[in-house]
């Protein structure tokens, strides 16, 4: 049984400094500067309380506990029954919500109560235990949770692993071994560069989920809407007049049904922009009533929802609120196209949603779409000779006898027979036929702008395709040839508006050029690099560290030379091998629990260091035994050379 | 280099005794190393086994005077200490020394004599001096007892209370002897080789220096922690209900002096503070009735403090 001994303060503060360490590699989660206060206020009274009383083993755990919940909930400002919720469900709430999350307690509060964890618990193996870095691993722990949150690359990995470089020199050696230092930071640059590629997240299936799982489907109410033209749905207030306001997009078809892909998330503090050269657009909305459902007005590209506590679809731009909402302001991004360029814009089937399918179609509906076309390759070209078939060739239907339903028959019957539908079927007929074509497409229903004013009635309902074009992302389009754009209007619709004006016909065309093959990237099988990078890097680190660590170590003590130095050495050397050498034996136990290890030349080379160490450190006489305690030194290493193999490769690896 | 005056005396007497005292050199050592130390040496063991006759080599092998007490029920407090008579002719009362007048004193069987006379035999070990009608009488120096008792009969014995055992240096058990020291036993035997057919072969003055070049033998004051913190590590232990007392480390420390000199060192080592904590420990502890229930050993108790305290030098 070891004996409990106090560690050095700067032991106990490398351990805290590593799972500080570890829980600031959230930040992607959270932004580092939102952790600093909760991490920080958490650590600080703990570290406080673990170095006042160290030495008590009873009490030390739990008092630095106490103390570092005492500064989270003053931190957090949050009562003790929302770190009893943080226990069980923040980590959850925030792999369902938009990075980076808002740091609310009830969601930030799992990274400093795992920091204290790993804290506490590394402080006690550090003082329990005889192998050091073994109160590295609960840091450890918390830096393989992290990295299944998200994977850590670049100058964060870098930083990440040359603190964790440094925190474990610091508890090893009485000194910084620069050589490790230097190990973690080629190890970390080689992780950030080969780390580039697609991670696992624990969030990729984690969504938010829905009290109420099925509402009816927007598509389906559209006739209701379009019955009573003058309810107000909701009003706007913006700089400039808003063209399209979609409610939902519809990406998924059966050949019956549309409905919606993705999953929701809780809003964070934003969403970066995923369009090239954004620029950021923002409208206070309020809701007049008749909206039903849980969605709420949107944009393609949403920034920031404030107002209201909301879902969204980050790929889809689908806001949604369960608990309603009178008004909230939203802020969303929208991309610079250049007319003269959009036009030459190849498709871009890698966004979510472009590969979906259509069912089971028609052959017919097949052959119309590519006779539209001129079986031209897909291209935005295409797209838009598509949407220009259908204007010249279909007949949209807004009063009488409306025609309904917006599956394959009804579908076919628009195309080729009755070629006379609603905005519904015109949409989903366009959609359709672009998969077909192999054009990336969805089907979104929501709201035109209003022709005058800034109330949105259920007149302005609307269904509409909408199609994928790489740089610009998704990009309306309009087949019924009846959608207003309003003049005052600078935006994507209206030099989509200028683009089709140019549209040659389909004789003239000539075919773009090829776009590059999208990766098939399958979510299913994506590799966990960057997990599995860490999970080889680590042990690899460790194996090719140790003998360094061991090296430089042996090194300083012969640099230094004493007798004492000689007696280190010796102990460590044996217990590499495997001799169980405690802090409670001398020299000479030492050597009795070598002797089934050790043959007997090394046997007398330990008792001659024995006699030397009791010579030197307590006789009280001046006595140089620095040459014989050194002398048994390499005596006893070159006996333990000639041990099997074996057993000299299993000490190789051992501290 | 020549061996220190107490190594030199430590190896008449050990050779001189294991004339007759065979196959037992560690316990012929750490007698006369209590011999050395100066302290009071307690032989426990079953019936047999050479205690009294360890005892009676000891207190022959030194050139001075020696008495032997047989403790029995009707051993009374004056016989062991003297009385004073008074002396018709010269119309005065004189004292007449006890048994405990003398360099060494065997105490056999210490366990059947009565509390009172143990007391009394216990307090001049602890004075060294026997105090008479308020006259102090002063006890001969050196001053050595070695005590014998027998562990397994309980009848008419009367256990030596933990207080007393405290004024042992050491508690020795001298054990069954191997076939080769048993035969050698009995050779000894056949030979007519006894205690009596020793000779002194050490004078007094002698011993006296090699005593006083003990208690001068040099001691690093790591170790003294050291021996301190193995005599609180007793006290902490979750088997003892009494650990060693503060005299338990004095004695750790006069014990591991003269254990040196039978090494020819004149300066103490951790491993010497290791070697004597088992016979200077264990008779001082007291375990708890569980511990005493589950069978627990004192010597088991010692062995566990001594596996757990850092040694000096072995931080790390």
């Amino acid at each position: 049984m070891s004996m409990p001994t106090v560690a050095r303060g700067s032991g106990l503060v490398a351990v805290y400094l590593a799972a500080s360490v570890a829980g600031l590699l959230f930040g992607p989660v959270f932004g580092v500067g939102a952790l600093l206060l909760p991490v920080g206020a958490t650590v600080l009274p703990a570290l406080a309380v673990t170095l006042w009383l160290r030495s008590r083993e009873a009490w030390r755990a739990m008092a630095a506990v106490f103390a570092g919940l005492a500064g989270l909930l003053v931190a957090l400002r949050a009562d003790p029954s929302a770190v009893f919720a943080g226990v069980t469900d923040s980590w959850r709430l925030a792999l369902q919500t938009t990075w980076p999350a808002r740091p609310e307690p009830e969601v930030v509060v799992f990274v400093p109560l795992l920091v204290l964890a790993a804290a506490v618990f590394g402080v006690e193996l550090l003082l329990r235990l005889r192998a050091p870095l073994v109160s590295l691993l609960p840091a450890l722990g918390v830096v393989v949770l992290s990295q299944a949150y998200a994977a850590a690359g670049g100058v964060s990995a870098i930083l990440a692993a040359v603190a964790f470089a440094a925190c474990g020199a610091v508890i090893v050696a009485r000194g910084i071994p620069w050589a490790a230092v230097a190990l973690g930071v080629v190890g970390a640059v080689a992780l950030g560069v080969v780390s580039s590629g697609p991670a696992l997240s624990l969030r990729t299936d984690e969504f938010a989920p829905l009290a109420t799982p099925r509402v009816a489907s927007p598509l389906d109410e559209l006739p209701s809407r379009l019955a009573d033209p003058s309810t107000p749905v909701f009003e706007y207030t913006s700089s400039a007049p808003v063209d399209r306001w979609p409610i939902v997009v519809l990406d998924e078809f059966d050949g019956v049904n549309w409905t919606p892909g993705g999953g929701l998330r809780r809003m964070g503090t934003g969403l970066p922009p995923a369009v090239e050269s954004p620029t950021s657009r923002s409208a206070e909305v309020r809701m007049l009533g008749s909206l039903d459902g849980p969605w709420l007005p949107s944009q393609t590209w949403p920034a920031t929802v404030e107002g209201v506590d909301a879902l969204v679809d980050p790929a889809r731009g689908t806001l949604l609120s369960e608990a309603g909402a009178s008004s909230y302001t939203l802020t969303w991004w929208e991309p610079q196209v250049d007319p003269v360029s959009l036009m030459g814009k190849a498709i871009d089937p890698s966004v979510p949603g472009a590969k979906a399918g259509v069912g089971t179609a028609p052959a017919s509906v097949h052959d119309l779409a590519e006779k539209a076309v001129g079986r031209m390759r897909s291209s935005f070209r295409t797209a838009l000779l598509l949407e220009k078939y259908m204007r010249d060739n279909y007949e949209l239907v807004t009063t009488g006898d409306l025609p309904v339903g917006h599956g394959w028959p009804q579908l076919e019957r628009f195309l080729t027979v009755e070629k006379r539908g609603t905005r519904e079927q015109f949409a989903a007929a366009y959609v359709a036929m672009a998969r077909l074509l192999g054009i990336p497409a969805r089907l979104v229903v929501g709201f035109a702008g209003p022709d005058s004013g800034s109330v949105v009635r259920n007149r302005d309902a609307l269904a509409w395709p909408e199609v994928a074009v790489e740089g610009v992302g998704w990009v309306a389009l309009d087949p019924t040839g009846s959608a207003r754009v309003s003049s005052a209007s600078n935006g994507l619709p209206r030099v989509l508006e200028d683009t089709r004006s140019d549209l040659p016909s389909p004789d003239e065309m000539v075919p773009p050029e090829l776009p590059p093959a999208a990766p098939d990237v399958a979510p299913a099988r994506r590799v966990p690099w960057a997990l599995a990078l860490w999970l080889l890097v680590v042990p690899v680190g460790w194996l090719l560290a140790l003998p360094l660590l061991v090296g430089v170590r042996s090194w300083r003590r012969r640099r230094s030379g004493t007798v004492a130095d000689a007696w280190a050495e010796v102990r460590d050397r044996l217990r590499r091998h495997g001799v169980a050498v405690t802090s409670a034996m001398t020299v000479r136990d030492a050597a009795t629990a070598a002797r089934p290890v050790v043959d007997p030349p090394t046997a007398d080379a330990l008792s001659g260091l024995a006699m030397a160490v009791d010579a030197t450190m307590w006789s009280g006489a001046p006595v140089d035994a620095r040459a014989q305690a050194w002398s048994a030194v390499r005596a006893v290493r070159s006996g333990l050379a000639r041990r099997p193999w074996k057993a000299r490769l299993r000490a190789a690896f051992r501290y | 280099m020549t061996a220190p005056k107490s190594t030199l005396a430590y190896q008449a007497i050990a050779d001189n005794v294991q004339r007759v005292v065979r196959g037992k050199p560690e316990v012929v050592r750490y007698a006369v190393a209590a011999l050395l130390a100066e302290g009071h040496l307690l032989v426990e063991d079953v019936p047999g086994l050479g205690k009294t006759t360890l005892a009676r080599c000891l207190a022959r092998s030194v050139g001075g005077t020696w008495n032997r007490i047989q403790f029995t029920p009707d051993l009374l407090p004056g016989d062991v200490t003297g009385v004073t008579v008074y002396h018709q002719k010269t119309e005065q009362f004189e004292f007449h020394p006890g048994g405990v007048f003398a360099n060494v004193v065997l105490a056999d069987e210490v366990n059947r004599g009565t509390p009172k006379t143990q007391s009394a035999l216990l307090e001049v070990m602890s004075e060294r001096r026997v105090t008479v009608d308020s006259v102090a009488h002063e006890v001969p120096h050196p001053f050595l007892v070695v005590a014998t008792q027998n562990p397994i009969e309980m009848e008419g014995t009367y256990r030596l209370p933990e207080a007393q055992l405290d004024r042992f240096l050491m508690r020795l058990s001298v054990g069954y002897p191997d076939l080769a020291a048993e035969v050698l036993v009995v050779m000894s035997d056949a030979a007519r080789v006894g205690p009596d057919d020793l000779e002194p072969v050490i004078d007094m003055p002698t011993l006296r220096a090699a005593i006083t070049e003990v208690r001068g033998s040099h001691i690093a004051p790591a170790i003294c922690e050291y021996a301190v913190r193995v005599a609180a590590a007793t006290r902490e232990h979750a088997a003892v209900r009494w650990g060693a007392s503060p005299r338990g480390s004095i004695a750790l420390v006069r014990a591991a002096q003269a254990l040196a000199a039978t090494e020819g060192r004149l300066f103490v080592t951790p491993d010497d503070i290791k070697a004597v904590a088992e016979p200077v420990l264990s008779h001082r502890l007291v375990l708890t009735p569980d511990a005493e229930l589950n069978q627990r050993r004192p010597a088991e108790v010692v062995a566990e403090v001594l596996g757990t305290v850092t040694a000096p030098l072995a931080a790390g």
